[in-house]
């Protein structure tokens, strides 16, 4: 078939049809947006976020001579590692336990979106207040149980576990949700079938739920990634960034030197440099994604 | 291991789950039932003193929270739709179709993700007034619908595939046109995907508040996610009142939640899978 | 068929477009701060009162939550879609200058409004021309346990002696509520700083900004001395948790002598009617250095791409007349900006009395264009000093420095 062939079939006309309609909008919203981003970290930009001169890497250099630019860069890839892993290993093990048919599990499940139904700087207000040390009822309820916890935002450690929890927090319903979904379409049959070969429980696991929720799991995860490495909203309420940066990330930097500072270069070149990782963290993650898909 | 003991397991592993990830609920609503006096004790107390209802009364009538409600309402409702339409067929090009340029298209709309609202909220905000949309509601309808589409493309076109071809590719030679094996086989299979991406979308656009802080001027216009931040001002916080209006704004979400509930827990119909 | 349908749709076309021009009254946006204490009715009791009275203007009354107000401003100037008045810290006058987006407002603004503001709070007056209309303006006070102190400390170094007679952080019960956690203002840095007789910056004979000075004897002792609070525990612990509404919690629910905030804590006290004695006073200042609070104000801005300069003013006109004034006064918890008001009875209890009779001897934030950064460079490393990461004097050095190095110093 000639090449032109091979691009129209049938198939391929149905596809770009069924796709245009995501892709227009996608393309009108945010193409601009993001090539402008793009351009802003090339050049030096005025406080108006108009282009005022071609900079080249004049915006990145800047960022690389701050001191703690690169400690922000190395805690948003931790922060970014630990609640991503602590919300799929949580997630699963209460999707596994929702997928139990058990009396009340409907209740189970409903309580269990709780997390996730309220906005993020909404429920980032509302651990602020639970992590009050005087007003919050967390360190009383801890006390009362006898143990001494910190003032838990006055500490650079405290106020970084505290601020994750709250992240991990807000996405446990939503990989829960995500994996029980999944865990729903894998067919009673095989686990019947590998119990006649003799599987135990954690075989079982390995064996038939592993594999046929590795789609989905796949995509939750690098999804999560994404949107955690970005999640801005838990730390600024909280800490702001503090105290003395111990809880920075790119993303709460990219706002101070946007809305604080108003130095759309510098924050546009994170924005790209943020872009870079991310991109990189995907291919190597949905390099996966695609070859099952070949399947 | 047999059934008794996975079921004695699962209770208290349930139990301490819904405990430690509702600890803030309680909080929640211990406050909001609290009158001002008890709510700055300290130490703080669980149950109230005097239990009361009227944070609930006062926010109701001093704040236009019906108007709140509808505003969410719509930018939820009008999102899920807007995203549902353009989704579905999209997540089934990439799941089922052989096309050029899939894996671009793959990576385009991840690349999206990539932006947090908040660095293109500037430009969006040009796009935004430039369509004579400045304190419209659609405005929203439409960020909001973008933004989550691409998580939602992915995350359908994954359970799409997820699903064996057999099925669909049985009913096609039994002489089903495509649309119908995607109306009458792969989305009542994929019905807990589905769900989920539309759970995921409504709950995305109800407590989006970026873009509500940034299109929407007037009182009336205002979505919940606004309306609560009248109760965080520059010196003080109303704590009582904050969390009595969280609270109803949970609702909506829980309820919805419920209903749709059900959808999620529907197995391979077993019929479908043999033969 | 198809014919008609266009004709239709044409007439509905032009009967709208027609509809849109008649109803085509000037257009004004003005930007509006939700101040705590402030009612929702408010704004639109004033939106349209002010429309009836003038119906050839179409007011738009933006409410934005305070704690948002910059960051949406500055979306809103950078999007190409400015109002014509907005609310602002007056803090942020000279970014916006540095923008190039305000207008000397005086210009447009009636002589009997102008003379009605009491000179005083002009902050707004950048080199002798009126930039920013005063809306609001306040000194920072003392608050104090009067049923456990005998009197209200003049000086920081006998409040510190007060606070050790009676601090008893075991019962929970803390000697001074400090504020630790970077937030919008330098609080309570700048109290301390002031009363020691010390600023941020060198300020040259034309008023404009020389070198960063929070290394020098005034800042580093000042450091030093609000580290001493924290480290012999007569203050709350994990100070560097608490932004201001939490300090002033502390203070209600009971647990702590003192506290150092603006007006409005009194009226907090007031609703809720708090079991305890307390008072207000003065800030005090270190022994032998002279009385200085903070005065923070905000401000009326009028953007110079406005179309609506003069209807805007009108606004103005209307809002500061002494009938809507005096309510948005009530309940802000300000003292009163227009002098027309200055004697109403309202206005004659001790929070106001203090919050005027500072106003002389006050010092308002720096006007810089780079101020927020500032901020964050000396509030980060107050921060560290608080932490023990740093001394004061590396810390305040390290802060200068790193201004300087900013402005290009």
């Amino acid at each position: 078939m000639s090449r032109a062939g091979k691009f129209w079939t049938t198939e391929s006309r149905l596809a770009y049809l069924l796709l245009i309609p995501s892709a227009v909008f996608l393309i009108v919203f945010m193409f601009y947006p993001i090539f402008y981003v793009f351009l802003m970290s090339l050049f030096k930009v005025n406080k108006l976020a108009n282009l005022t001169g071609f900079y080249g890497m004049g915006n990145f250099i800047t960022l690389f001579k701050l001191p703690e630019f690169w400690q922000i860069i190395i805690r948003s890839c931790i922060w970014t590692a630990l609640a991503v892993t602590a919300k799929t290993v949580i997630g699963l093990i209460i999707a596994l336990l929702l997928n139990v048919d058990f009396r009340g599990r409907k209740l189970a499940r409903t309580l269990i979106i709780i997390p996730w139904a309220s906005s993020v700087p909404i429920s980032a207000m509302l651990w602020q207040w639970t992590y009050n040390n005087d007003f919050g009822l967390l360190n009383y309820t801890l006390r009362w149980l006898g143990l001494n916890p910190p003032v838990w935002l006055a500490f650079p450690f405290s106020a970084f576990m505290a601020n994750i929890w709250v992240d991990i927090w807000c996405g446990i319903p939503f990989m829960a949700l995500v994996f029980l979904a999944g865990l729903q379409a894998i067919p009673q049959e095989l686990y019947e079938a590998a119990e006649v070969d003799g599987a135990t429980s954690v075989s079982k696991f390995r064996f038939v739920t592993l594999p046929l929720l590795s789609g989905v799991l796949t995509v939750a995860t690098l999804l999560s990634i994404l949107w955690t490495f970005n999640d801005f909203n838990v730390i600024y309420i909280l800490t702001k960034g503090g105290p003395a940066n111990s809880t920075d990330i790119l993303i709460t930097y990219i706002y101070k030197y946007a809305f604080q500072y108003i130095k759309f270069g510098p924050s546009a070149a994170m924005a790209v440099i943020t872009f870079a990782i991310l991109l990189t963290v995907s291919i190597i993650y949905a390099r996966n994604f695609f070859r099952e898909g070949a399947q | 291991m047999n059934r008794k003991t996975t079921h004695y397991l699962v209770y208290p592993a349930i139990i301490f789950v819904l405990l430690v990830l509702l600890f803030p609920f309680f909080v929640m609503v211990s406050t909001m039932l609290k009158p001002l006096e008890e709510v700055y004790s300290n130490p703080p107390h669980w149950i109230p003193k005097n239990l009361t209802f009227t944070n609930f009364s006062d926010i109701w009538s001093k704040y236009p929270l019906v108007a709140y409600f509808k505003n969410s309402f719509i930018v939820a409702i009008g999102t899920t739709v807007f995203n549902m339409l353009l989704c579905v067929p999209a997540a089934y090009a990439i799941a089922r179709l052989r096309f050029i340029g899939k894996n671009f298209m793959m990576y385009l709309f991840l690349v999206v993700q990539m932006f947090s609202p908040i660095i293109v909220v500037i430009s969006l905000f040009k796009i935004v007034a430039r369509l004579g949309l400045l304190d419209n509601l659609l405005s929203l309808v439409l960020t909001n619908g973008v933004f989550t589409l691409a998580f939602a493309i992915w995350l359908l076109s994954g359970y799409f595939r997820g699903i064996p071809k057999a099925i669909e590719e049985a009913a096609l030679i039994d002489g089903c046109s495509r649309l119908q094996t995607i109306t009458r086989i792969l989305i009542p299979i994929a019905m807990p995907g589905l769900v989920t991406t539309i759970i995921y979308t409504f709950i995305s656009a109800w407590n989006e508040f970026m873009f509500a802080l940034t299109f929407i001027t007037s009182m009336e216009k205002r979505p919940l996610t606004l309306g609560l931040y009248n109760f965080i001002g520059r010196w003080t916080v109303q704590w009582q009142y904050l969390m009595a209006a969280a609270f109803l704004a949970l609702i909506p979400v829980v309820i919805l939640f419920m209903i749709i509930e059900k959808e999620l827990v529907q197995g391979l119909a077993g019929g479908a899978v043999k033969g | 068929m198809r014919k008609s349908l266009w004709i239709i749709c044409l007439a509905m076309f032009l009967v709208f477009g027609l509809a849109l021009m008649a109803g085509a009254a000037t257009k004004v946006r003005v930007m509006w701060a939700e101040y705590d204490g402030l009612t929702p009715e408010y704004a639109a009791n004033l939106e349209k009162a002010f429309e009836e009275k003038h119906p050839d203007i179409d007011l738009e009354i933006i409410s934005t939550p305070w704690n948002d107000m910059h960051d949406r401003l500055i979306t809103y100037i950078a999007g190409g879609n400015a109002p014509d008045l907005s609310v602002i810290g007056t803090r942020w006058l000279l970014e916006l200058m540095d923008m190039g987006v305000v207008e000397p407002i005086e210009q447009h603004l009636s002589p009997e409004l102008l003379d009605n503001i009491d000179p005083a709070l002009f902050e707004g007056k950048i080199k002798g021309v009126v930039y920013g209309l005063p809306v609001a303006a306040g000194t920072r006070v003392m608050y104090w346990r009067s049923d456990l102190l005998d009197k209200a400390p003049e000086t920081f170094e006998e409040m510190r002696t007060m606070l050790e007679k009676v601090a008893k952080p075991e019962e929970n019960f803390y000697g001074i509520a400090l504020t630790g956690q970077k937030y919008v203002e330098l609080t309570e840095f700048a109290y301390f700083l002031f009363g020691n007789d010390g600023y941020f910056f060198d300020v040259n004979e034309d008023g404009s900004y020389g070198k960063c000075i929070v290394n020098n004897e005034a800042g580093v002792s000042t450091l030093t001395f609000m580290n001493n609070l924290v480290k012999d525990n007569l203050t709350q612990p994990g100070v560097t948790a608490y932004k201001r509404d939490e300090v002033q919690n502390l203070f209600i629910s009971g647990n702590a002598a003192i506290m150092m905030t603006g007006g409005f804590g009194a009226t907090l006290l007031t609703q809720q009617n708090v079991p305890f004695k307390w008072d207000v006073a003065p800030l005090p200042h270190f022994e032998g250095k002279p009385q200085s609070s903070l005065i923070v104000t905000d401000a009326m801005v009028m953007f110079n791409d406005s179309k609506a300069k003069a209807e805007a003013s009108k606004f103005l006109d209307f809002f500061y007349s002494d009938e809507w004034r005096l309510e948005f006064d009530k309940l802000v918890g300000f003292p009163p900006v227009t002098k027309s008001l200055a004697d109403n009875e309202f206005f004659q209890t001790p929070v106001y009395k203090y919050m005027v009779d500072q106003i002389a001897g006050a010092k308002p934030w720096p006007l810089m264009a780079e101020w927020p950064e500032c901020n964050d460079l000396i509030w980060d490393n107050i921060e560290a000093t608080f932490l023990g990461q740093k001394t004061p004097q590396q810390a305040m050095d390290d802060a200068a420095a790193a201004i300087d190095a900013l402005r290009g110093l």
